[in-house]
C-alpha cells in the first residue's frame, strides 16, 4: 500500500493539477491504485470496476476547478466519496445481482509470484474473502474495504462516511473480529466435512 | 488520537496492528487463526489494475483536461472546430450580448464523447418566489453518462422535450433539448407531485445540462424536508427488478424497498459547467444523505424508473402512477422560448432570464 501524501504535498499537487499535466499525473498515479483496489473489492468484476474507476477520475477532472483543498486528506476523501457514491448508485440501480463471479472476471492481485497456479489461488482467496466481507453489515463492509483496500486513515473514512472517528474504529475492530470468527468457523466446518 | 485513547486497550492494539499491516502489506504467510494473522491475510488480497488500463485512462484524463482548458480559454475545443455545434451554443446565440458572466462550458458533453448530449432547461412559473439557495432548489436535472473509450456516433437529430412537473398549474415546467440524438429511452414526467414537495420547490430555477443522456435525474423538494429523487434511463433487456416488496404501478410490476439509508449523488458540482436560471443555489453538494427513505423501481415501456423519497409510500405510489411521456417536439426551440438579456452572473454558471411563458 502506498504511503499517504504529506498535506503540503497534496495541496500543491491539487492546486497544480488544475493547469499542470505533470502535477495531475502525480496525483492520479498516487490515488489510482487505492481507488482501483477499493472499487474492485466493492464491484468484484474487473469490467465493472474499470468502468467506475474511469468515471470516478473523469468526475475528478471535471470537478477539480471547483474543489477546495481543506487540509490533509481532503482530496482523498473527495475522490473516495465520488467512487463510493458511484458504487452505491450502481448497486442501488440493481445493475448487478450478487452471484458467483467467474475467476477470469476477477481482478489480479498484487503478488510477488506469477506462477499460474498461484494466480488462480489468489483469485479464489479474493473471491472467498470478498464473499465473507459481503456477509457483514453494509457499514462494516464499507469501513473495512476503505481501510484495507482504499488505504485510508480512520479520520478520512470518518469524514467520508460522516461518522466520528471512534465509531469508525469500533466498526473496524468489531467487523474484523466478526469476519475472523466467521472465517475460523467456515474453515473448521470445511475441515470436519472432509 | 484522543478518540483512539477512549477505546479499550484491545481495540487500540488492534488498530495499531492494522495500520502497520496496511502500511507494510506484510504477513501473507502468517497464521490466519490469529486475528492479526487474518488481517494480514486480508491485506494480501489487494486488487491491482492492468497497467495498460491505468495508462489508457491517464491519457484519456489528460486529453480531457486539455479540452477543458481549451473550452475555458477559447470557448471551443479543437475537436469541435468544424464539427457539430456544442450544446448550449444556441443559448449564447439567442441571448443578446451572450451569457458572459460565467463560462457556459459544455462540460460532460465534451468530456464523454459518447452517446447523446442533452441540454435541460427548467423554468419557473410566475408565482415563484426568489432568493433561496439549495434548500429551495426547484428542480435539478442531471444527466449521467457511461464512460467508454470509443468515439461517439451521433445521429444528428435535435429534439425538444417539453415537460410540466406537477401539472400545468404547478408553475414548474421544463424544456429539455437533446442535441445530437434522442435519448435511448422515453422521457417520462410525473403529472402529480405532492404539495409538500412543490411548496419548497418554488423560486429558484435551474438550467442543467450534462453529457450523455443514458440516464436522467431530477431532484425535487428540500433535502431537509420532503423530497423526491427520480432517476430514469433505458430499460435493460431483461427488465430485472431487485429484491423487495412487489407492487403494481399502472398495471406494471414494480418493487418497493423501504427503510433505506445512504447517500445519493446529485451531481450539483456539474453546475460549474451549466447555465443557471434564476437564483443559483449557494451550496452545491455532490450528494445528499438520507435515512429511512423508500424506493420504488419499475418499468414503463423502454424506460426504467426509480423513485427515492422520504414521502409516505402512498404518496410515492400516487406520483408513480402519474408518470406520462414528456411531450416531444423536434427542431428549433419553442417559439415562446426567447431568453432576454441577463443581469449579472454567478460563480456557477450564466444567469438566464425566465421565458415569458412556459405553457
Amino acid at each position: 500500500m502506498q504511503s499517504q501524501l504529506e498535506p503540503e504535498q497534496e495541496r500543491m499537487l491539487v492546486e497544480g493539477a488544475r493547469r499542470d499535466p505533470e502535477a495531475f499525473r502525480q496525483l492520479y498515479n498516487h490515488y489510482f491504485p487505492k481507488v482501483y483496489a477499493y472499487v474492485s473489492y466493492r464491484m468484484g468484476r474487473v469490467g465493472d470496476a474499470e468502468d467506475l474507476v474511469a468515471e470516478t477520475f473523469l468526475k475528478m477532472v471535471e470537478g477539480l476547478d471547483g474543489f477546495a483543498w481543506r487540509g490533509a486528506g481532503s482530496c482523498a476523501a473527495w475522490l473516495f466519496r465520488i467512487a463510493h457514491n458511484l458504487v452505491n448508485d450502481f448497486y442501488r440501480r440493481g445493475q448487478r445481482t450478487e452471484e458467483a463471479i467467474p475467476l477470469d472476471e476477477l481482478p489480479e492481485l498484487r503478488a510477488s509470484t506469477l506462477l499460474p497456479e498461484d494466480v488462480i489461488l489468489q483469485k479464489e482467496k479474493f473471491a472467498y474473502l470478498r464473499r465473507l466481507i459481503g456477509s457483514l453489515s453494509p457499514r462494516r463492509q464499507e469501513v473495512i474495504t476503505l481501510k484495507f483496500f482504499g488505504g485510508l486513515p480512520n479520520k478520512e473514512i470518518a469524514a467520508l462516511l460522516e461518522l466520528d472517528e471512534r465509531t469508525v474504529a469500533s466498526h473496524l475492530c468489531r467487523g474484523l473480529e466478526e469476519l475472523h470468527r466467521r472465517y475460523v468457523n467456515e474453515v473448521a466446518k470445511e475441515g470436519s466435512s472432509r | 488520537m484522543s478518540e483512539r485513547n477512549e477505546l479499550p486497550q484491545r481495540d487500540r492494539k488492534l488498530l495499531e496492528k492494522i495500520e502497520e499491516i496496511v502500511a507494510n502489506g506484510d504477513g501473507e504467510r502468517r497464521e490466519t487463526d490469529s486475528l492479526y494473522g487474518f488481517c494480514a491475510h486480508l491485506a494480501s488480497t489487494v486488487p491491482q489494475a492492468d497497467q495498460s488500463f491505468q495508462q489508457q485512462l491517464e491519457a484519456r484524463l489528460l486529453t480531457e483536461m486539455q479540452q477543458q482548458r481549451e473550452v475555458r480559454t477559447l470557448g471551443v475545443t479543437s475537436q469541435d472546430q468544424g464539427a457539430a455545434r456544442p450544446p448550449l451554443a444556441w443559448l449564447r446565440r439567442l441571448a443578446p450580448g451572450g451569457v458572459t458572466s460565467a463560462p457556459l462550458s459544455t462540460g460532460l458533453s465534451l468530456s464523454k464523447g459518447v452517446g447523446r448530449n442533452i441540454t435541460q432547461i427548467f423554468q419557473g412559473g410566475v408565482t415563484m418566489k426568489k432568493g433561496f439557495a439549495f434548500a429551495t432548489l426547484a428542480a435539478l436535472v442531471i444527466v449521467v453518462s457511461v464512460v467508454a473509450f470509443v468515439p461517439a456516433v451521433r445521429a444528428g437529430v435535435s429534439g425538444w422535450f417539453r415537460a410540466s412537473w406537477g401539472g400545468p398549474d404547478a408553475g414548474c415546467s421544463a424544456a429539455i433539448r437533446a442535441e445530437g440524438s434522442q435519448p435511448g429511452f422515453t422521457v417520462l414526467v410525473p403529472s402529480y407531485l405532492p404539495d409538500t414537495v412543490l411548496s419548497s420547490a418554488t423560486g429558484s430555477v435551474t438550467i442543467a445540462m450534462g453529457g450523455d443522456a443514458d440516464e436522467m435525474r431530477n431532484f425535487f423538494g428540500n433535502p431537509d424536508g420532503q423530497w423526491l429523487f427520480i432517476t430514469q434511463g433505458q430499460a435493460p433487456a431483461d427488465k430485472a427488478l431487485p429484491e423487495g416488496q412487489q407492487v403494481a404501478i399502472g398495471g406494471q410490476r414494480g418493487v418497493l424497498i423501504t427503510s433505506l439509508s445512504g447517500t445519493s449523488e446529485l451531481g450539483l458540482a456539474d453546475l460549474e459547467n451549466v447555465a443557471v436560471e434564476g437564483t443559483p443555489p449557494e451550496h452545491r453538494p455532490e450528494s445528499f444523505a438520507y435515512q429511512n427513505a423508500n424506493q420504488l423501481i419499475w418499468y414503463v415501456g423502454d424506460t426504467r424508473i426509480e423513485l427515492l423519497s422520504n414521502l409516505p409510500v402512498e404518496e410515492m405510489l400516487k406520483v408513480a402512477e402519474s408518470f406520462r411521456p414528456a411531450e416531444v417536439t423536434e427542431g428549433e426551440p419553442p417559439a415562446d422560448w426567447v431568453p432576454e438579456q441577463s443581469e449579472g452572473g454567478s460563480s456557477g454558471g450564466g444567469v438566464l432570464p425566465l421565458p415569458t411563458s412556459g405553457k
